[in-house]
């Protein structure tokens, strides 16, 4: 049965409620921690290599981008890991009411914002 | 009787996507426990935080957690955004040869420590 109901899914003019906000920053996180994993284990063998590795790898962390990099890749795995948490309480069936739903994601966002900052406190 | 077998590999999924990140969850708290008490210093202090084969063991535990992960995130998204079977099934192939060439990868570092 043909449907002719008006549409709206331009992504950039609908205001996404904080649960689904969440839940495509998960999707975006996790999307970017493989896409640095090579990158990731390239780094971890030049330090563990050798002795000059390490010197280098150090140096090249020590960048200012390079650090950047590094603080939102935190943001990434942090983000990520509580947002999976709230994952496995919702498959508990814990906190599927609504304003429930609202505010854990909420928490996701301001406590990983919040070890983010930390991360950046001590990277600087 | 023919027995059918049953198509429970999203169930498989779902489940292996919780058990690993549990596993990595875990792993995450012990070394940033370790690193508190006890942070490397310099090339030696960070060659030998790896040498005891308990840690090694659960690093490498911890990588094939991850890439498993990773490998069931990346074809749910591709599940969701790529809908021709042929291209998925090209993707797919690559992303897993990638995570093999990975563990491959994370077995050498940890062992040519």
């Amino acid at each position: 049965m043909a449907q002719r109901r008006p549409k709206n899914l331009n992504l950039l003019t609908i205001r996404l409620p904080l649960p689904a906000l969440v839940s495509i920053m998960h999707r975006i996180s996790g999307a970017l921690l493989f896409l640095v994993l090579p990158l990731l284990l390239w780094l971890w063998q030049q330090s563990l290599g050798s002795p000059e590795g390490y010197v280098a790898t150090l140096q090249l962390l020590h960048h200012p981008v390079a650090k950047l990099l590094i603080l939102i890749l935190i943001w990434a795995y942090l983000h990520h890991a509580c947002a999976g948490l709230r994952h496995l309480a919702l498959d508990a069936r814990w906190g599927l009411k609504l304003p429930f739903a609202r505010a854990s994601s909420a928490c996701v966002l301001v406590i990983s914002g919040l070890l983010t900052l930390l991360a950046a406190i001590w990277l600087w | 009787m023919v027995v059918v077998k049953p198509h429970t590999h999203g169930l498989g999924d779902w489940l292996w996507q919780r058990i690993t990140a549990a596993t990595m969850l875990l792993y995450t708290l012990v070394v940033a426990l370790r690193w508190v008490m006890d942070a490397p210093l310099g090339a030696i202090g960070w060659k030998a935080w790896f040498t005891p084969l308990p840690f090694r063991l659960l690093t490498l535990f911890f990588l094939f957690a991850l890439i498993y992960h990773a490998w069931l995130g990346i074809k749910e998204i591709l599940m969701d955004y790529v809908h021709d079977k042929k291209q998925r099934a090209v993707l797919q192939a690559l992303v897993t040869l990638a995570v093999i060439g990975y563990a491959g990868g994370a077995i050498t570092i940890l062992w040519s420590i």
